[in-house]
């Protein structure tokens, strides 16, 4: 597996990677933030720009109004994380790209108009040191879109450290189940959002007959897109991925309390088949998944071959998780007996009227390519790992 | 706990062929017209859940050989001489066989990035990789042939033709026909999933051969031509995009090159977009509505394909329950509702005495309903209709001059056919006495459309489950009352309306056009004189109304009813209404849409069809903008 080991950083990591990482030499930063109402919006960034205030900085924020309604509330907020993020990129170190979600046939395809937005990406990428995804107030199909497109560029799967790009790229966001219950999603859409280069091809016909596995990261409010994706995708098999050590203990409970009439009584769900996640490291659900993906390969060999999809309905960082999984089985999986795509419906408008006026959360930062998973970086690491393992042999 | 069968969704593609086919309640091939080759295409439309991808699914090569292998033995036997009936199997032959093409995923990626005269092309491309690649997978399964490696067994040869031969390559094998189509699907892909400049390597085509080549083909096994025909069927057709789906019909619906084609869409009411064919309806296609199939055909015919579905249902669950309907109780003589109406009765005597007061006429029609030994419920339900009666008669314009008392002749002979049913529901109303239960009410609520079905089902049916567990021995048959379903469908239909706005685009809107039009339906249902009896349950609009709300879907966003015209398509979209088009009243057309009848619990309206009321456009978008003006106290229309 390419993350592993892994690099995540949270609370008061946060805080300290990054001024070490600010400190260690001269950075360019790039970071990519949602022109958003989320509250999170300022949070990561405010904070790395605190440990390292006379770093390189630029910002590129994504208004995504056109294709996101919103309520009066999260209008006003949307306002207020501008003014921020004015203030901390000032001059012109704030460039704002808007969003059009919709064609010309009057077609929604967020996920393409996002990676329309950044098909420039290769012009400036070499400009930073370091690209900062902010996904606090990104919208999962644009996130995962952005992501994508820049692993796909930034990672060799063929190199002996496939992720030891001469670019860093870290994922950050401020997690909080809170405010994620809090903003309301209305207006589901019926049909599977497409999702570039990412997205499962169900009607594929040299896949066909392959039985599909079905991942659904749960959450409590997600009936409506659940039942969506599953008479879209029509799966043989679902392993469910429950959220755990959450703040709030009893939200497993719950999860499945609301849910238990679909995942029990519609589709038979064997509880046994229930993966659990750590809610806030998208490193561990990434692990659990290419274990368990690896395991149904091996079992569904005499099938022709498997389909896994994943559906990330649940918190940012488990979303990180399953995109990591789907990245690297997608770029270096058996191609003649396995597909491996993402299955998502959205919500068209998000209310905001809920959340409270100074929210809690956590930061969160993962760095999911650069110079730590350079040679000399994995070399260093080896060599710990056999030094530490002589010293136990000689006690 | 047993598991809800009324909750599992297998009927469409997910469920093995051997068990679809031992479920498909083959009443619901009645509805397709007999002479079903007579032309070479048919288009099918419905709300979803309608059950236009199960109607395809029995057509396929899997479970036909299901039924053929097992056609002498029960439920199989129906289902086969149903296809018999259709001439598309002949005992132990398949006289045709369906490949299914389901339009939902990847067409609708070739878009605007590409120019038009390419994308068309990349799109029939796409096409014709599918049909050649699903054709082959049918032909093995209808021939108990492994697929791929089946294929070297099966030869081919063609016909000549007067048509140019296409991109698809006539003197292949099987094999390399296989590559070729996979090929031509993944370079279609590639494309799809750039961005960016358009790859220089794009299958494109001039037309969708694969239907001419599935006519000109013909298949031969160890020395045997394959009799069978090829019917070519696109499912979910609305889930193309606008000048994809015109282009299909447009060169396909009249193609008459010898396959059959199918079509499988939505319901449109509005529907911007042209299908630009000279096809001719009933000449060149047949079209089938399933709602407006099931709601003209013979009186309990849909009854009976429902209530079969349902008891499949419950076989599945093995819990010694057996036909769903007769666990519904499908009355209210219970004695405390009996009792609560007789108290009532009085009350409802001395109403019409009153109403009737300082006038003979109505006599008999009094004297009649005070001796009446009926039950306290029919006598409530008779007082009532003599209210309503009376109300209208003292409303004419004209008195009459005679002073005779009206005879109970009189009484029947202006009683029309829909004042029993406005009765009954004006006393369930006043006296708050259940109205929704028993099995043809719970069917009528589900609006002719089976997942509507099942999900009314799923929730009487956890009732009817706690009843066999909790009853003790020998306390009689399980029945679920009347009061219990009449709640338990309230509340299901609730939930449905609070659902709306989160449910799709445009669900504030809908939430707020269904709200105003179920008061507004309300409110004439329940005036005195009961003038839309039984019960007023939709509204309906003009042809110039209609044309406008088209024209509206064309212009976009800058016409002022675009938003009416997208929120009222998304309501037919999600079955919130059910559409009756062409309907002809006054010399005039109009489409009328009903509202869903789960809405009917939930605004207190009639289960039947009911009547409806014209509504301008204006007053429409007022209310899908929650604004109800109203002049002296009522809801206005116009």
């Amino acid at each position: 597996m390419w993350w592993d080991p892994y690099n995540l950083y949270r609370s008061d990591q946060f805080s300290a990677f990054w001024r070490k990482h600010l400190e260690d030499r001269e950075r360019r930063l790039l970071f990519i933030v949602g022109a958003g109402f989320d509250p999170r919006v300022m949070g990561p960034a405010k904070e790395i720009i605190a440990c390292g205030p006379d770093a390189t900085r630029k910002c590129l924020a994504i208004d995504m109004s056109e294709g996101y309604g919103t309520d009066t509330a999260a209008s006003k907020l949307g306002k207020k994380n501008l003014t921020g993020l004015k203030t901390l990129f000032p001059d012109d170190r704030l460039e704002v790209r808007e969003l059009v979600t919709t064609d010309t046939d009057g077609i929604r395809d967020v996920s393409r108009s996002a990676a329309v937005l950044f098909a420039d990406f290769e012009t400036w990428i070499s400009d930073y040191t370091d690209i900062i995804v902010d996904i606090s107030a990104l919208p999962r199909l644009v996130y995962l879109t952005l992501l994508n497109t820049l692993l796909t560029h930034l990672v060799k799967p063929g190199s002996e450290t496939p992720l030891g790009s001469a670019i860093n790229l870290h994922v950050v966001y401020a997690e909080s189940a809170v405010i994620d219950s809090a903003i309301a999603k209305f207006e589901i859409d019926t049909d599977l959002a497409p999702i570039q280069s990412l997205g499962i091809r169900l009607d594929e016909e040299a896949s066909l007959g392959w039985p599909v596995v079905w991942f659904p990261v749960l959450a409590e409010d997600v009936l409506e897109q659940l039942t969506r994706i599953g008479e879209r995708t029509n799966p043989d098999e679902i392993c469910p991925v429950l959220p755990i050590q959450s703040a709030d203990a009893r939200r497993g409970d719950n999860i499945i309390n609301a849910l238990g009439e679909f995942l029990f009584d519609r589709y038979d769900v064997d509880i046994r088949d229930i993966l659990r996640a750590t809610e806030w490291n998208p490193f561990q659900l990434y692990r659990s998944l290419m274990q368990t993906m690896a395991r149904y390969e091996d079992s569904l060999k005499l099938a022709g071959g498997a389909k896994f999809v994943l559906s990330p309905l649940s918190s940012k960082g488990l979303s990180i998780g399953c995109l990591l999984a789907a990245f690297e089985k997608r770029a270096i999986g058996n191609r003649a007996a396995v597909r491996v795509g993402m299955a998502h419906v959205e919500s068209r408008r998000y209310e905001a009227a809920k959340i409270q006026s100074n929210p809690q959360y956590q930061l969160i930062s993962a760095w999911v390519a650069g110079e730590c998973y350079s040679v000399t970086a994995h070399k260093k690491q080896t060599e710990e790992a056999q030094q530490s393992l002589v010293g136990a042999d000689a006690k | 706990m047993a598991r809800n069968a009324f909750a599992i969704r297998t009927s469409e593609t997910s469920s093995p062929d051997e068990i679809f086919s031992r479920y498909f309640a083959p009443e619901v091939l009645s509805i397709l017209p007999q002479d079903l080759f007579a032309t070479s295409a048919l288009v099918l439309r419905s709300a979803p859940g309608g059950g236009k991808t199960s109607l395809l699914r029995i057509f396929t090569p899997g479970p036909l050989i299901q039924v053929i292998r097992n056609r002498h033995l029960s439920p199989h036997d129906e289902i086969h001489r149903s296809l018999a009936q259709l001439g598309v199997v002949d005992e132990a032959t398949a006289l045709a066989f369906g490949i299914l093409v389901p339009c939902a995923s990847g067409y609708a990626e070739i878009g605007p990035q590409l120019e038009e005269r390419t994308s068309r092309a990349l799109f029939r491309a796409l096409v014709n990789a599918r049909i050649i690649l699903r054709s082959l997978r049918a032909l093995c399964t209808l021939h108990d042939l492994d697929y791929p490696n089946g294929l070297g067994t099966i030869t081919c040869e063609y016909a000549a033709s007067l048509f140019d031969e296409g991109p698809i390559p006539r003197n292949a094998d099987l094999g390399a026909l296989r590559a070729w189509a996979e090929d031509v699907e993944s370079r279609c892909f590639a494309q799809l999933d750039a961005v960016g400049n358009t790859s220089v390597d794009l299958p494109l085509h001039m037309q969708f051969d694969a239907v001419l080549w599935l006519s000109q083909v013909s298949f031969v096994i160890h020395g045997r031509t394959v009799a069978a025909k090829p019917i070519v069927m696109f499912d979910d057709v609305h889930r193309l995009r606008p000048w994809q789906r015109t282009l299909l019909y447009s060169e396909l619906l009249d193609h008459r090159q010898g396959a059959s084609v199918w079509f499988a869409e939505r319901t449109y009411v509005i529907n911007p977009s042209e299908l630009l064919t000279g096809a001719i309806p009933r000449r060149d296609y047949e079209e089938v509505r399933m709602e407006q199939a099931w709601s003209t055909a013979k009186s309990k015919q849909y009854l009976n394909f429902v209530t079969s579905i349902a008891n499949r249902r419950m076989a599945q669950m093995r819990t010694d329950l057996e036909s769903f309907g007769d666990y519904l109780s499908n009355t209210v003589t219970d004695y405390a509702t009996q009792d609560k109406i007789a108290k009532a009765l009085p009350e409802m005597e001395q109403r019409v005495r009153d109403l009737a007061s300082g006038s003979g006429l109505f006599d008999e029609w009094i004297s009649s309903a005070a001796s009446s030994t009926a039950e306290p419920f029919e006598k409530a339900i008779e007082w009532t209709r003599i209210g309503i009666l009376i109300t209208r008669e003292k409303q004419k314009v004209q008195a009459s001059l005679d002073l005779a008392p009206l005879s109970d002749d009189d009484l029947e002979a202006r009683t029309g056919s829909g004042v029993p049913a406005a009765a009954e529901r004006f006393v369930c109303h006043r006296h708050d006495v259940p109205y929704f239960y028993g099995i043809e009410r719970v069917v009528r609520l589900s609006s002719y459309n089976v997942e509507e079905f099942l999900q009314i089902c799923a929730v009487l049916y956890d009732h009817i489950y706690a009843q066999k567990i909790t009853r003790s021995r020998g306390s009689g048959p399980v029945s679920v009352s009347a009061k219990i379903q009449n709640d338990a469908l309230t509340k299901l239909a609730e939930k449905r309306f609070k659902e709306l706005p989160r449910l799709f685009a445009l669900g504030p809107q809908a939430q707020r056009l269904i709200e105003s039009i179920g008061l507004m339906c309300r409110e004439k249902t329940y005036e005195p004189n009961a003038p839309y009896a039984p019960g007023v349950t939709g509204i309906a609009l003009s042809t110039q109304d209609r044309e406008a709300l088209v024209q509206a879907g064309r212009d976009g966003p800058g016409n002022p009813y675009f938003e009416l015209a997208s929120t009222i398509s998304s309501c037919v979209a999600q079955n919130l209404f059910e559409v009756r088009d062409n309907h002809k009243q006054d010399n005039k057309t109009w489409v009328v849409l009903y509202l869903n009848r789960l809405f009917c619990a939930q605004f207190d309206l009639v289960y039947h069809v009911g009547g409806w009321q014209r509504v301008s456009l204006r007053r429409l978008q007022d209310w899908s903008r929650g604004v109800v003006p109203r002049a002296n106290e009522k809801i206005t229309l116009v």
